[in-house]
């Protein structure tokens, strides 16, 4: 390695995002490059250090100016940036004309666009007129979350030292359904219309327990279901079933 | 009760789940030759056009059964995926309530398809069965929304006592002559009589009812698990499957035990008995193994052998001076797990002191105070009162779950279903 002129300091931050480990590459006239670790690891030098576990506080000798080191970190850089850039997006565009580009995997949590793409006819965009902007964001969020929380392989840990259920993804669909009902309804229909049984059970699930004590009347209101029952075969029905009315 | 007089085989489109597996399958054979340049103009409806560019290798995105696929699902209301996907997640009151909402509500409602769907999707604890010197009663969660029409089970054909539930089957037991064994659902009244066990029964025994209800299978399979006492700490154990219709001795034989102390709790393919020195009785039923743990030190009749997080938890109820707690052990050495006080002061002065009955869901315990039934919202610290039983005597309560579960198959004929000649059940 090289004289004592200069001297690369590595320090390791753990970030809260466990998906991106950042490492800190300090040049020796003190500028500090933070990179993600999976791109520092393109130098082996560092890649060692790393796995070596001694970079708390290690001083490397360099013979490397700040120059070289951020034109070396950038390209390093640049080259994750492109293979990131490889992973294959697909464009939803909502009833109102908005546009969505997201990751393919996560929009073939669809089995609608799961089998559009699959046919080989998503190379535009793929036109979606019964969703607007509104529902179709939310329907991505919900998928990005539920593609999210399958890839983790940390299994949800049940502890009893809280009273909740402590799977953090049932406490996220929780507060996600936590919509006004048009929405709700909206929401379902999105669901169907895109086949996502994930989402439409859940979204049943919610609509369900709102319908649970309501009267028949009330019901066909919620719903905008006709009536076609003469009066007299509704109350033999009724009568057939007098227990559930009480 | 004519619950299911339509047969409704004819009707199967009305279950989309169903037909939309079937199209779905048939997307893989509409790939077409490659290389070859495709301009397709489509008018799929009147307001939707929709244009795609000359692409190679491309099958056309309308595929007529890929467009009718998605046109079907278009033409669907609210009301039209309430029905079909909501419905199944309801309890059975409700369901049978809503059968007066329209024509095509009361038909898919008494399709046998949505009874199955529904015995699946619905699996939470409604309510409880109380029974004292022969009388029943049904205290409800939820009295809106979960009942039985008849919670006297008088629709069965004799005087019977209530021996244990699962998941909305209930096993009764005739209190007169041969002591039959009954599984029948309350809410369609449909009931089934057992075979006679190979083995006498007698009073030292305890049962367990095993019901799992499957998606992927129509018929409700259960098991009736019954650890028969053939001497002062022998134990056997002899099981009735539903399937094969008649009753079979397993291999094990426990001659480590005392008395059991009650009927037994079944989950997730392995039965529990309590024992009365203290020490679970569990039975594997894929195994046909039994193996024995301890309760805690403290256990007694007011604990309870229950479900929580998925996980058998025993919940314990513990009295100091005026002050209640409750105390959940689990894993199978059964360590202390959480201990929380009850804020029961608007309650007053109770002399019958705290019975847990069982674990609603991960946040709701159904607890037994004096003779008050009552729920506790663990992180809300909510009590709410369901009802009353009984003060004059030990009452039994079972928890029961409001489902639409048939016990006799609808489309079986009476005499492929049952080996008794004079088994019946009533429609």
């Amino acid at each position: 390695m090289a004289s004592s002129s200069t001297s690369v300091v590595v320090s390791n931050k753990e970030k809260e995002n466990k998906n991106t480990k950042k490492v800190t590459l300090k040049s020796s006239d003190g500028e500090s490059f933070e990179v993600d670790e999976s791109v520092a690891m393109e130098s082996q030098t560092i890649k060692h250090i790393i796995e070596d576990g001694h970079y708390s506080s290690l001083a490397l000798s360099l013979s490397v100016k700040t120059t070289m080191a951020s034109s070396s970190t950038s390209v390093v850089v640049s080259n994750k940036e492109k293979e990131n850039k490889n992973t294959k997006k697909v464009t939803l565009k909502s009833s109102d004309g908005e546009s969505f580009e997201v990751d393919e995997s996560v929009a073939m949590e669809s089995q609608t666009i799961k089998h559009i793409i699959e046919d080989g006819c998503a190379n535009n965009e793929i036109p979606l007129p019964n969703v607007t902007s509104g529902i179709l964001s939310r329907v991505i969020e919900y998928c990005k979350k539920h593609k999210e929380a399958a890839g983790e392989s940390e299994p949800s840990v049940t502890s009893y030292t809280s009273n909740s259920t402590t799977n953090p993804l049932t406490e996220w669909d929780t507060e996600f359904v936590k919509v006004d009902q048009n929405t709700l309804f909206d929401l379902i229909l999105a669901a169907n219309y895109l086949d996502i049984k994930g989402l439409l059970d859940l979204t049943c699930k919610t609509v369900a327990d709102m319908m649970k004590g309501k009267t028949p009347q009330e019901i066909r209101e919620t719903f905008h279901i006709k009536n076609d029952y003469t009066p007299e075969e509704e109350a033999e029905v009724r009568k057939e079933n007098q227990w559930a009315f009480e | 009760m004519d619950f299911w007089e339509d047969d409704n085989s004819d009707e199967m489109d009305i279950d989309n789940d169903l037909m939309d597996d079937c199209e779905e399958d048939s997307f893989s054979e509409s790939e077409q030759e490659s290389n070859v340049k495709r301009f397709q103009k489509l008018n799929i409806d009147d307001d939707f056009h929709v244009e795609y560019a000359p692409q190679r290798n491309t099958t056309a995105y309308g595929s007529s059964r890929c467009l009718e696929h998605i046109k079907s699902k278009e033409k669907m209301g609210i009301g039209d995926l309430v029905k079909d996907h909501a419905l199944p997640f309801l309890p059975a009151k409700s369901i049978c309530r809503f059968r007066s909402v329209s024509k095509e509500w009361n038909k898919w409602i008494t399709n046998p398809f949505l009874a199955h769907k529904q015995s699946h999707c619905f699996q939470d604890i409604s309510g409880f069965f109380c029974q004292i010197a022969g009388e029943h009663s049904f205290i409800s969660c939820d009295p809106h929304s979960c009942g039985v029409p008849d919670p006297s089970f008088s629709f069965l054909p004799e005087p019977v006592i209530l021996r244990t539930t699962c998941n909305g089957l209930i096993c009764c037991q005739s209190c007169i002559e041969d002591n039959a064994y009954y599984i029948c659902n309350p809410v369609n009244r449909q009931w089934k009589v057992l075979p006679g066990p190979n083995y006498y029964h007698g009073p030292g025994s305890a049962v367990a009812l095993a019901f799992e209800p499957s998606a992927l299978k129509f018929e409700a399979n259960y098991q009736l698990v019954c650890a028969i006492r053939l001497a002062d700490h022998l134990l056997c154990f002899e099981i009735y499957s539903s399937r094969s219709k008649s009753w079979r001795l397993v291999d094990a034989l426990c001659c480590e035990l005392g008395a059991l102390s009650g009927d037994g709790f079944y989950m997730k393919g392995m039965v529990y008995w309590e024992t009365l020195s203290g020490s679970v009785l569990a039975f594997d039923l894929t195994y046909e193994q039994f193996g024995i743990f301890p309760l805690p030190p403290e256990c007694g009749p007011e604990g309870v052998l229950t479900k929580r997080h998925g996980e058998l938890c025993y919940i314990l109820p513990h009295k100091k001076d005026n002050e209640f707690a409750i105390r959940i052990y689990g894993d199978f050495k059964m360590v202390l797990k959480h201990s929380f006080p009850l804020e029961l002061d608007d309650f007053g002065y109770t002399s019958g002191g705290l019975r847990a009955l069982s674990c609603l869901n991960d946040d709701v315990l159904a607890i037994l105070f004096g003779n008050r039934m009552i729920t506790y919202h663990v992180k809300a610290q909510k009590v709410k009162t369901l009802g009353t039983v009984r003060p004059d005597g030990f009452v039994t309560c079972h928890p029961y779950v409001n489902s639409l579960v048939p016990v006799d198959h609808p489309l079986v004929s009476r005499q492929q279903a049952n080996s008794r000649p004079c088994t019946s059940s009533s429609l």
